[in-house]
């Protein structure tokens, strides 16, 4: 079983947390090299994730500092976020489509990425979904080692599966047409 | 711009269509090659449709044939549907997922399909969804040019993305850990 490290909790995401977790959103994209194509703003994150019409979930990963002004409080950060949402598969029905994870590098190998996982495997029996889904960039093997640890099969090797997307002018032509 | 077949229109799904798309799931299934891995019982399928907690929304594509019994009655049939519910990118927001469309195979090549995704590029610009996500098999090649001709992008290819999933009794051992 995996513990966190002291001062470490991983806790339901809040619309206060929005504008940590958007740059976190850029850390990762960063690193997937993809940083240019985030286009999200803040004011529309908050919207779609703590509004009327709600796109997504966030569990967080905080870690609690300790006082650097000897006022005796704590600050606390952000170090981590998984963002998911509900899913249909019309193979096995209710499922969780995980659209990011990341723990921020300096706190990689803690146990921190198992944990978030956990937390989302307990949304997951707790809401009855059979299948959690997610991407991985193919090159990135760490991340793939690791999700494979946990159980996670790579259907696009497996099984042939390929993604697409369709985006924004194209959907706007194809509305018009 | 197309123009659906006499007797054939798109309309949204409703809970009484559940038994007969869940019969056009299974035959999409089966043409994959994973009708095994089907395991949605109809109950299921209309609770988690029309139910207190929706997973999914649906266009249906009925087919009106004439009478054969002299009554004057007009039976009407589905023969496709589109499965799809909202998603979230991390990259552009609020997106669509599509995870079944589906024309029977006595009812393609006459503007069907294209219509189902024109109905889809509707829902998209009305919800103010800027990205459409799909998967589809490497090997449908037939399938692969019409969503290309429609402006989609393999993702798989061009950038990498690998889908993984993680299933039941894999989230359960990670959920009790």
């Amino acid at each position: 079983m995996s513990k966190l490290p002291n001062g470490v909790v991983i806790r339901k995401g809040v619309t206060d947390d929005c504008e940590e977790v958007l740059r976190l959103v850029k850390e990762l994209s960063e690193y997937e090299n993809m940083l240019p194509d985030v286009k999200l703003t803040l004011d529309q994150f908050r919207e779609d994730g703590f509004g009327d019409n709600l796109y997504f979930q966030l569990l967080v990963a905080e870690k609690c500092g300790s006082s650097d002004s000897g006022t005796g409080e704590e600050k606390a950060k952000l170090i981590g976020y998984a963002l998911y949402f509900k899913k249909y598969s019309t193979f096995e029905g209710r499922s969780i489509y995980l659209e990011n994870l990341y723990v921020a590098l300096a706190f990689r190998k803690q146990g921190i990425g198992f944990a978030l996982f956990k937390n989302l495997a307990k949304v997951a029996v707790s809401e009855k979904c059979a299948r959690i889904e997610f991407c991985c960039l193919s090159w990135n093997k760490m991340a793939i080692d690791f999700y494979e640890k946990i159980g996670a099969v790579d259907i696009t090797k497996q099984e042939n599966w390929h993604c697409f997307k369709i985006l924004d002018e194209e959907i706007r032509m194809l509305a018009s047409c | 711009m197309s123009i659906l077949p006499d007797g054939i229109a798109i309309r949204k799904g409703v809970i009484d269509d559940c038994e007969e798309v869940l019969r056009l799931v299974k035959e999409l299934a089966e043409y994959e090659n994973l009708l095994s891995q089907v395991r949605l019982t109809l109950d299921q399928f209309r609770e988690d449709g029309f139910g207190d907690n929706p997973y999914f929304q649906l266009l249906v594509v009925e087919k009106r044939s004439s009478s054969d019994s002299g009554t004057g009655e007009e039976k009407a049939k589905l023969i496709g549907h589109a499965l799809y519910f909202k998603k979230y990118s991390t990259f552009e927001g609020r997106s669509i997922y599509l995870e079944d469309i589906y024309v029977a195979p006595a009812f393609r090549k006459q503007g069907i399909g294209f219509a189902l995704f024109k109905n889809l590029a509707e829902v998209a610009v009305y919800e103010n969804c800027v990205r459409i996500d799909f998967c589809v098999l490497s090997w449908n090649k037939m399938a692969i040019d019409f969503y290309e001709r429609l402006g989609a992008v393999n993702i798989t290819k061009r950038e990498n993305w690998h889908c993984f999933g993680i299933l039941d009794e894999e989230i359960r051992k990670l959920a009790s850990c």
